[in-house]
């Protein structure tokens, strides 16, 4: 039983951690010098690179962000410095670095505030990843399974084993219950950056509708669906209306 | 609420007004050449309708000329009407609006009926310079003398003079009244369709009748223009009539309001009437120069006037704007001015962008100005001004940026370029600057220009880039709701408490069912013996292969009711078989094979090894029936 237990242990942690291949170091590192030197094509060449090989880090996004900064493209500049605070909220040169970008925002909106339950749920992703909650809740849940198939089996009950089951039942619940969730309904609903200098916010999604809102590059919205070529989004004061999906960049 | 000054009618050369003459005379020799205009000649009577006691005056008016290239004209020839005098009355104007002069020079006749009916004046051609202007006839309605309408009082000293000593003097006893015609606005748009944005000036005008005065004039309500964008344009605050010639008679005009307006959306729109209530004074109907003189008899009575609402069909803009266009539509020019083109790193470059000309100069768009990546650009300060003195608003606006530098080097501000929908064309312009080459000399890390904060970033610039990645996950995971084996692990759990359970119940019933963990063995067991049998019978022991078989089918019976078959006589097995239901035939066959079996221990040398194999195969047959009857 303790081989299985330790078992299981080491594959749920292995679930959250894996080895970057050293190329991708390398990669990195190259994009880097060409943005330290200003060579800012090629900078972006090396981090996209590193981004299509399904890897991604808060430094990474970070150096991206700077070397769009540098070109003047002040959209992609915010995008991917919005991703690297999700990677690493609490950085202060991401903080400070976002903060001066935004500066040059031309669009200026008041801020709807969250319900209290995102406010809850988005702490919560905080203290304890999706991918960790998970995996601790696994190990809870299996222990749970193994402690009661293993008293049914052997008849052996006690009062301490029967706490140690209840404990594993209500924590793997909890954490299972916080993991999916938020996978299914993330705290953060998806959000992208306007990329084009000027975008018209319309009623329905084709370009004949009327027009609800003019916005600016760089602006961060929240996108509620899709549809074909268009997406409708919400912007922080919270109107609503229709852009063409090429202007957006997911973050 | 607004207040109109006191208006007052001038008549011309009253006697008063003497004194003035030589003065205006001194005027139009000062000013006599430069105000030469278009010439503009006219015709009118004070009066369409008259008693058969009353003269009507007709006037010939020369606008743009001060009566010294006129040629004096023949009075024209009338029919129902006599000419009381044949040299004309001269009479001459001079108005200054907006710093513009305007005059007129014009011939008066006076005419009596002879009789009630509808009376003639004719046609006639006055020479100006060169050229002849010809007239148009009038007609002119002659009613009794206690049936003709109140009309305002002549102030003509001459139209007195005129008048006959023996005519009767005229029932004056009642008041004149004030109709539509005396008194009324008019609403001028300056057009009736227009582009959305597009600069509509709406003109009111207030149309009076010579001799009436007004006082105490203000608006009624606040005047309104729903769906436009409206801008108030200066007019006189001490407005000096001018006389005009509506439907043949002689009306003093001003200007009460101007407003330009600008259709915020597409559609028919309407301007609210403008409103006013006055108190307004018609001189007595009487020619009594003495009674006209003191005015003893005359009196105000109040009067609301109101203008036509002004309906404005507004058309959209064509779809295909410019992607400059940020929502101008008039006529402007664009200047785009650096303060320096030399600094260095930190200082800062003030790029003035002026939009100059006529149009909603409020609500016009900051152009944007794309700078290099290395300047930081602000947001505009913005100064709007404004020319409300002309027809049309106009003015400019004032967009002063400011770039400051982060890097220095020789750089290059793009063209600023500025689109606006011109309505005269109906198409889309632009215009667009110079490049601006800048050249920025210093360095950002200069101790002048570079601060940090308080948790050392740098001011307005980025913090220095990563140069390590201390973390790396993979982004092309799918979320975890979307991958089967989530589901298998939490189902696992399940999946082994369910097993344990079944096995827990399935150990207790072995436990504690007696008949059924035996009847569970019976198949089994007679299974092993018959197997161990037939070993026994490969290996020639004919004994304990018969002992086999009996032990077989006994077991069997044993485990199956769940009784001790050891030592059980045969006829006690055969009553125990019939309790249970088993029929005579199979307890015959039971009996048959028990006694081979027997026989085959005692005596196996009487079986042969076909003997011998049919024991086996009567056990194995027997089996399953007595199975079947004993039912479960």
């Amino acid at each position: 039983m303790k081989r299985i237990a330790l078992f299981l242990l080491c594959a749920v942690l292995a679930i959250g951690s894996a080895a970057q291949p050293a190329e991708i170091v390398q990669t990195f590192d190259r994009g880097t010098s060409a943005l330290l030197d200003g060579r800012f094509s090629e900078a972006l060449d090396a981090f996209h690179s590193v981004e299509t090989a399904g890897w991604g880090s808060g430094a990474l996004f970070y150096n991206m962000g700077m070397t769009y900064y540098r070109m003047d493209r002040l959209g992609e500049a915010i995008q991917y410095l919005e991703k690297a605070r999700k990677l690493e909220a609490d950085d202060p040169r991401i903080q400070h670095s976002l903060s001066v970008a935004e500066r040059r925002r031309t669009d200026r909106f008041s801020q709807l505030p969250d319900p209290f339950w995102r406010t809850a749920q988005s702490w919560m992703t905080g203290v304890i990843p999706i991918r960790w909650a998970f995996g601790l809740g696994m190990l809870a849940w299996l222990g749970f399974g193994g402690l009661w198939t293993w008293q049914l089996t052997t008849g052996i009950r006690t009062p301490w084993i029967r706490r140690i089951r209840q404990a594993s039942l209500l924590m793997g619940c909890l954490l299972l219950v916080h993991a999916l969730a938020s996978s299914i309904s993330p705290a953060e609903p998806p959000r992208s950056v306007i990329l084009d200098p000027v975008v018209t916010l319309r009623e329905q999604a084709t370009e004949q509708a009327n027009d609800v809102l003019t916005v600016h590059e760089g602006l961060v919205v929240d996108v509620r669906s899709e549809a074909g070529e268009w997406a409708l989004v919400e912007v922080p004061n919270g109107t609503r209306g229709w852009i063409p999906s090429r202007s957006l960049g997911t973050i | 609420m607004d207040v109109i000054h006191e208006l007052r009618a001038y008549p011309c050369l009253s006697g008063p007004l003497w004194g003035l003459w030589a003065v205006w005379l001194l005027v139009l020799m000062l000013v006599g050449p430069a105000a030469a205009r278009q010439t503009n000649v006219k015709a009118s009577v004070d009066a369409t309708t008259i008693g058969t006691e009353e003269s009507v005056t007709y006037t010939i008016t020369v606008d743009g000329s001060d009566g010294s290239n006129v040629q004096l004209p023949e009075p024209p020839q009338a029919e129902g009407l006599v000419l009381l005098q044949t040299v004309p009355r001269t009479q001459q104007s001079v108005s200054i609006i907006n710093g513009q002069m305007s005059r007129s020079f014009g011939f008066s006749w006076a005419y009596r009926p002879i009789g009630t009916g509808n009376a003639r004046i004719g046609a006639t051609t006055i020479k100006v310079g060169d050229r002849e202007y010809h007239t148009q006839p009038i007609t002119v309605q002659v009613v009794p003398q206690d049936q003709r309408p109140a009309r305002p009082q002549q102030a003509d000293p001459f139209g007195r003079l005129l008048q006959s000593p023996f005519d009767a003097p005229p029932d004056n006893t009642e008041a004149p009244t004030i109709d539509e015609s005396d008194l009324f606005i008019r609403a001028v748009p300056s057009a009736r369709e227009a582009w959305q944005n597009e600069q509509v000036v709406i003109e009111y005008r207030l149309y009076f009748r010579e001799g009436i005065q007004l006082r105490q004039s203000r608006l009624t309500d606040s005047w309104d223009a729903e769906g436009f964008w409206r801008e108030e344009l200066d007019v006189e605050t001490r407005p000096i009539p001018r006389i005009m010639v509506e439907n043949g008679l002689r009306y003093n005009t001003i200007v009460l309001k101007r407003a330009a307006v600008f259709p915020t959306r597409a559609g028919d729109l309407s301007v609210d009437p403008l409103k006013i209530e006055s108190e307004a004074m018609m001189p007595f109907g009487s020619r009594d120069p003495f009674q006209s003189l003191f005015a003893l008899r005359t009196r105000f009575t109040p009067v609301q006037l109101s203008s036509p609402a002004v309906r404005i069909a507004s058309r959209p803009l064509p779809p295909d704007a410019p992607d400059a266009f940020t929502g101008g539509v008039g006529s402007y020019a664009v200047t785009v001015s650096p303060d320096r083109t030399s600094l260095d790193v930190g200082e800062s470059l003030q790029l003035t962008v002026t939009v100059t000309g006529r149009g909603n100069l409020a609500t016009l768009q900051a152009p944007q100005v794309v700078a290099p990546a290395a300047f930081d650009v602000y947001d505009p300060e913005v100064s709007t001004l404004l020319d409300r003195s002309g027809n049309r608003l106009s003015g400019s606006k004032t967009f002063r940026y400011v770039l400051i530098p982060r890097s220095n080097g020789t750089f290059e501000i793009p063209p600023v370029e500025f689109a606006w929908f011109d309505p005269e064309r109906g198409t889309y312009r632009s215009s667009s600057s110079e490049a601006i080459p800048v050249t920025v000399t210093g360095t950002a890390t200069a101790p002048a220009t570079v601060t940090a904060t308080t948790n050392g970033m740098p001011v307005d610039d980025f913090a220095p880039a990563f140069a390590a990645a201390t973390t790396w996950t993979r982004t092309d995971r799918p979320p975890l709701h979307t991958q089967w084996w989530v589901w298998t692990l939490l189902l696992a759990p399940l999946a082994a408490m369910a097993g344990g359970l079944v096995w827990r119940r399935h150990a207790d019933r072995l436990t504690h069912d007696a008949r059924w963990a035996r009847g569970r063995r019976a198949h089994p067991l007679s299974r092993k013996h018959l197997k161990q049998a037939m070993i026994l019978l490969e290996s020639g022991d004919t004994r304990g292969y018969f002992e086999e078989v009996e032990r077989a089918v006994m077991s069997f019976i044993g485990n199956r009711l769940n009784v001790a078959e050891k030592g059980m006589t045969r006829p006690q097995l055969d009553a125990t078989l019939t309790r249970y239901g088993v029929d005579a035939t199979l307890r015959q066959r039971l009996t048959v094979l028990l006694e081979t079996c027997d026989r085959g221990r005692f005596a196996p040398a009487s079986f042969t090894p076909e003997n011998k194999e049919v024991a086996f195969d009567d056990a194995s047959a027997l089996i399953p029936d007595l199975d079947q009857q004993l039912g479960s």
